[in-house]
């Protein structure tokens, strides 16, 4: 089984390791990457796609110095390389206007305001997962239970 | 009928019946001219000076019926409707003098046939309308200022409002970080006592947390991970701990397991320490709200001494100062009418963001060096610092809401400090400038006396 | 790196018995190409076991591997030995790919074809709401109700997608239910099982039903109407079993249950013609006595129905299983090898079955079967044992009087499907633990127990059977 890359972008530190151990649970079948901003990020996702790893999903606040959140996102939404990862704006602050050119123009897959409890975020991962597995074609057997179970029926059904 | 039409019209009428020199009224200012009620059988004309309205039952200023200046009637409705009762009393605003006709007035028409009522209707009509329109002008201008007293008391109970929540927020934030450091002291002291390789990692991660950067943990965790031929995870483990050459790595077979331990006891320590700095930095926003909110309120409340406010802003700043010299010239000052809280916070940010800026560019024999002098009209109070400055092209932008350089870790900023003091002394009439070249910042405070 | 692991080993072993002399093997009279399909079916069998790849991409090294090896087009390095003595019969390379068109693979698409059609136009969602609605709201027949829907739907839509669909309909019901309540298990049970035990009811219910029907040829040949008519008695009782089982272990608390179903039939053409055609080819499968076409022919009929009137389109066809198609064709393929090349005859003869009884040689291949099906892929196992079992039949000279080929091949491919003690065992049972109502240990007691009394039903069928004269 092939570990899936959960990439986490957040210009706080505390916040990301307060992320790395609220998803903690999910370490046997996903791997992290964590960044301080978006210009890191992008270079993360250059070695990603250079050594073939699958990007499940992509968490990523919006107020941060540098490229914006949202604005990251766009540009991440029209690559081609990561079409099939998942993107989730997680954020302490988004204007009503950030928020619809988020849904709009990124197409990100869920929304969540700071603070954040656990199993809202782990549900959140875990549905983002699913979606990633199933729509890319992998052999979901392998990440079974880390799936989110309700979204897997729908894929299943047919 | 345009203006025109109608200036023309009424210069034909004065010069035909309004210029009988018996015919005239001189009044001083507040001389009742109609009274409401009494009966009134003339047309009076407005020739210099100008009246108000008061209806009985109005009593505010504000409104006032109409204001009647020159060349415009009054009586008007008496006169015409032949009730000749008149509806408001009209009372001159300064010295005044009208012209009248009335109903014995002889009809002077220039054509045949035309009634009295027939030549002055046209005039009176637009006199009417005028009165008209400057009656909907009012009701305007009323419902603005009624929008901005409604903003202005929505301000106010949003400050009241913020204030409030500022208090809970405290008290919640107290409990977190009073428990936080608790717990990390008893933790940290259980441990002590069973394992001393814990207790390392543990205080490690407390007093520093995540020292790293993200991108140096993966650059770091690459070459652990090439060095030792680690899994991944465990090699970002152990960069994030990111362990002393002084320690000593146990041989391969037990490193993994080593690693794992120790990044748990590490990762303990590095809660505690984002749990202490995530609750300095809630208070200091909660703070900030609470100032922004306080400072639109303008209350002067005493004469305070400027000494005494400088004084003690560098009392509560004395731990950080501790390792800068500050130079004081005060020099004999007047009190002055203001809100002694709101001064000392004025000084604290500017002090603040002084130290700062010092702390952050390692600055060699930091010094902030404050002055004051009376002048003829305002207390002039200078502050300044010899650290790199403020760049150029951020000058103009750091008085504004949310500007602020500090953007990580302990002296991080929400960029209100600033437009805090500029709220304040604005309230005050006062002014605030900045000059910055590296090796010299000054912000100069004028406070009117 | 466990992965890699896996797949040297399999891969190693296999190596190893191809370079070994052909003498050394104590088999008699083997030839040379018995002796590489020696080979490969080690290879199968531990790729299948281990799953270090794909149970699809097994089948397809399997083809290919008989291409290479032990077809008449084979690659010349493996024709060198052609012409000496013992090299034995080669396989037509034609046959060996006809495996993947073969009229079973046909049957089984004609399924997939069907189960899509209702799918896409929500005539399964809207049969279970009907189907559930006499069941009322009382716990225990809520359960029987779901597990009957869910046997029938099975019974044509693969159990994968049955459970999938059943599980989200009960899910948000079963999250209402309280922490305790230890009916929460019994319907996370039922429906896997129902699912399990479903498959068994039509020849297309589940894979090893279909490579159990590739067997059933000559005068051994079973319908499709036929299978049904004893099948279905014993999907019944079995699910009426289970029902019992589960009740007794984990008897829901919760006074009333509600599961409720949006939705109403849909009315345009297409659905209609869905409707139709639906009924239609199941009414041409039962009678195929009175109309003369057989099953597979039928079943040619949804597809091309779908295919003309665009409710199956371009889109959809991708989304076919053909690894389960493929996973059959290899099996197929590799039954083709054993039964052609003479291997498994020469095999049999090489171990005395003859001196066993028939019925305990019977017993013993439901009970392998059952414990190969419980820890890897059914229809894997129904490709390894059912070619196998069904020379063994016709070879053993007291198996006919008990009903040879027909009464073992229908003895292991009902044996397939009723192993359901673990999460592995079927993708039902894997899905209903991972929605995480459900301890391993109570899939297993429950299951261990089904597959057991299912055994002894299966037996008990095929008792009845011999005893109307059917054998
Ligand atoms: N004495 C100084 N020397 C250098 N830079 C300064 C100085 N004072 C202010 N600045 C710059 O102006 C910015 C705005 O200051 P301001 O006090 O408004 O916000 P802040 O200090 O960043 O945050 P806070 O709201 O916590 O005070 C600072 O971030 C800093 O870059
Ligand atoms: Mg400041």
């Amino acid at each position: 089984m092939e570990k899936l890359t959960i990439l986490c972008i957040d210009d706080q530190r505390d916040v990301l390791a307060a992320l790395r151990k609220d998803l903690e649970s999910l370490n046997e079948f996903c791997r992290f990457e964590f960044c301080e901003s978006a210009d890191e990020a992008e270079e993360v996702l250059d070695e990603l796609d250079a050594e073939v790893i699958p990007l499940a999903v992509i968490v990523c606040d919006h107020i941060m110095p540098g490229k914006n959140g949202v604005e990251f996102l766009i540009e991440f939404n029209g690559d081609a390389r990561f079409e099939h990862t998942r993107k989730f704006l997680l954020t302490g602050m988004a204007t009503h206007d950030d928020t619809i050119t988020a849904i709009n123009q990124a197409q990100i897959n869920h929304y969540i305001e700071k603070p954040w409890e656990k199993e809202q975020i782990l549900e959140v991962v875990k549905i983002l997962i699913t979606e990633f597995v199933m729509s890319v074609g992998m052999e979901y057997q392998s990440y079974l239970s880390i799936l989110h179970q309700q979204t897997l029926y729908k894929y299943l059904r047919t | 009928m345009n203006k025109k039409q109608n200036e023309e019209g009424l210069k034909r009428l004065v010069a035909t019946y309004f210029s009988d020199p018996a015919k005239r009224l001189k009044l001083e200012k507040g001389d009742v001219l109609l009274e409401e009620g009494a009966v009134n059988d003339r047309l009076y004309l407005v020739l210099q000076g100008s009246f108000i309205a008061n209806n009985e039952n109005i009593e505010d200023e504000q409104q006032q019926l109409f204001l009647a200046t020159k060349d415009m009637f009054i009586g008007v409705i008496s006169f015409f409707s032949r009730s000749s009762i008149c509806v408001a009393t009209i009372v001159a605003k300064e010295d005044c003098e009208v012209a009248f006709i009335d109903h014995n007035q002889r009809n002077k028409a220039e054509k045949e046939g035309l009634s009295l009522i027939e030549q002055f209707m046209p005039v009176v009509v637009f006199d009417l309308f005028q009165r008209q329109q400057r009656e909907q002008q009012i009701i305007f201008e009323k419902e603005h200022t009624l929008e901005k007293l409604y903003q202005a008391k929505k301000l106010a109970s949003l400050g009241q409002m913020a204030a409030g929540i500022a208090h809970e927020l405290n008290n919640a934030i107290a409990v977190v970080s009073r428990n936080a450091s608790w717990l990390n002291e008893h933790v940290g002291e259980m441990f002590l006592q069973e394992n001393e390789e814990a207790i390392r990692f543990f205080q490690m991660g407390s007093e520093t947390g995540q020292s790293l950067s993200s991108r140096e943990i993966r650059v770091q965790a690459k070459a652990l991970q090439n060095k030792y031929d680690l899994d991944e995870d465990a090699a970002r483990k152990l960069a994030e701990i990111n362990v002393p050459s002084t320690i000593k790595l146990p041989p391969l077979e037990q490193l993994n397991d080593f690693i794992n331990r120790s990044h748990r006891y590490w990762e303990l320590g590095a809660s505690f320490h984002d749990l202490n700095i995530a609750a300095k930095h809630a208070s200091h926003v909660v703070g900030s709200v609470k100032a922004l909110a306080a400072g639109s309120s303008g209350i002067h409340n005493g004469h305070v001494s400027i000494q005494e406010s400088i004084d003690e802003a560098l009392t509560l700043l004395s731990s950080p100062l501790r390792t800068i010299s500050v130079r004081l010239k005060i020099r004999e000052l007047p009190d002055i009418l203001a809100n002694k809280g709101e001064l000392v916070q004025v000084w604290t940010n500017l002090i603040k963001n002084a130290i700062d800026s010092l702390k952050q560019s390692g600055t060699e024999s930091p010094e902030v060096y404050i002055s004051a002098k009376p002048r003829a009209t305002y207390v002039s109070i200078r502050f300044q610092d010899n650290g790199p400055g403020i760049a150029k092209e951020e000058q103009g932008k750091i008085f504004q809401p949310n500007f602020t350089t500090k953007e990580k870790g302990l002296d991080f900023g929400l960029g209100l400090g600033l437009t805090i003091c500029e709220r304040i002394i604005g309230n005050y009439g006062g002014e605030i400038s900045v000059k910055s070249r590296p090796g010299k910042t000054v912000f100069k405070i004028k406070l009117p006396l | 790196m466990r992965e890699k692991l896996k797949f040297v080993i399999a891969s190693a072993l296999p190596l190893i018995i191809l370079n070994i002399p052909t003498e050394f093997i104590p088999i008699q009279g083997l030839s040379i190409v018995e002796h590489r399909l020696i080979a490969i079916f080690v290879m199968a069998l531990l790729f299948w076991v281990l799953e270090p790849v794909p149970v699809f991409a097994t089948s397809v090294f399997v083809i290919f591997l008989e291409l290479i090896m032990i077809s008449d087009k084979s690659f010349v390095l493996f024709k060198e030995a052609a012409g000496t003595v013992n090299f034995g019969v080669v396989l037509s390379y034609k046959e060996i790919m006809a495996t993947f068109a073969s009229p079973i693979i046909l049957l089984f698409l004609g399924g997939f074809f069907l189960a899509m059609a209702a799918t896409k136009y929500q005539l399964d969602i809207n049969l279970a709401r009907v189907f559930l609605k006499p069941f009322g709201t009382k716990p225990a027949f809520v359960l029987l109700g779901l597990m009957i829907v869910t046997a029938v739907f099975s019974m044509f839509m693969s159990n994968t997608a049955t459970t999938a669909m059943m599980l989200a309909i009960i899910s948000p019901v079963l999250a209402l239910f309280e922490k305790g309540d230890r009916g929460r298990v019994a319907f996370a049970l039922g429906i896997p099982f129902a699912a399990n035990i479903g498959g068994i009811g039509t020849p297309i219910g589940t894979p090893p039903n279909i490579i159990a029907m590739k067997y059933l040829t000559g005068e051994s040949v079973i319908s499709f109407g036929t299978w049904m008519c004893f099948s279905v008695p014993l999907v019944l009782i079995l699910l009426t079993f289970a029902w019992l089982l589960l009740l007794v272990l984990h008897k829901p608390q919760t006074p009333s249950i509600n599961v409720a179903i949006k939705g109403k039939f849909r009315k345009n053409w297409q659905s209609l013609i869905v409707y139709v055609t639906f009924t239609l080819t199941i009414l041409l499968w039962l009678f195929d006595f009175l109309h003369g076409m057989n099953s597979y022919i039928v079943a040619m009929i949804p597809v091309t129905v779908f295919s003309m009137t665009k409710i199956i389109t371009t889109q959809d066809l991708k989304r076919i299983n053909w690894d389960v198609l493929w996973l059959v064709s290899g099996g197929i393929a590799l039954g083709m090898g054993l039964e052609k090349s003479g291997l498994v005859g020469h095999l049999i003869e090489s171990i005395p079955f003859a001196s066993f009884h028939p019925l305990f040689i019977l017993f013993l291949a439901t009970i392998i079967t059952i414990i190969m099906a419980t820890f890897m892929s059914n229809t894997a196992t129904a490709n390894l044992l059912i070619p196998i079992m069904a020379v063994l039949a016709t070879s053993l000279p007291g198996m006919a009087q008990y009903g040879g080929t027909r009464l073992v091949v229908l003895a292991v491919g009902f044996a397939c499907s009723l192993a359901m003690a673990l999460p592995v065992s079927t993708p039902p049972n894997a899905m209903a633990h991972a929605s995480g109502y459900i301890e391993t240990s109570e899939m297993m007691k429950a299951g261990t127990i089904i597959s057991g009394v299912g055994i002894l039903g299966v037996y008990t069928m095929l008792f009845v059977l011999k005893q109307v004269g059917f054998f």
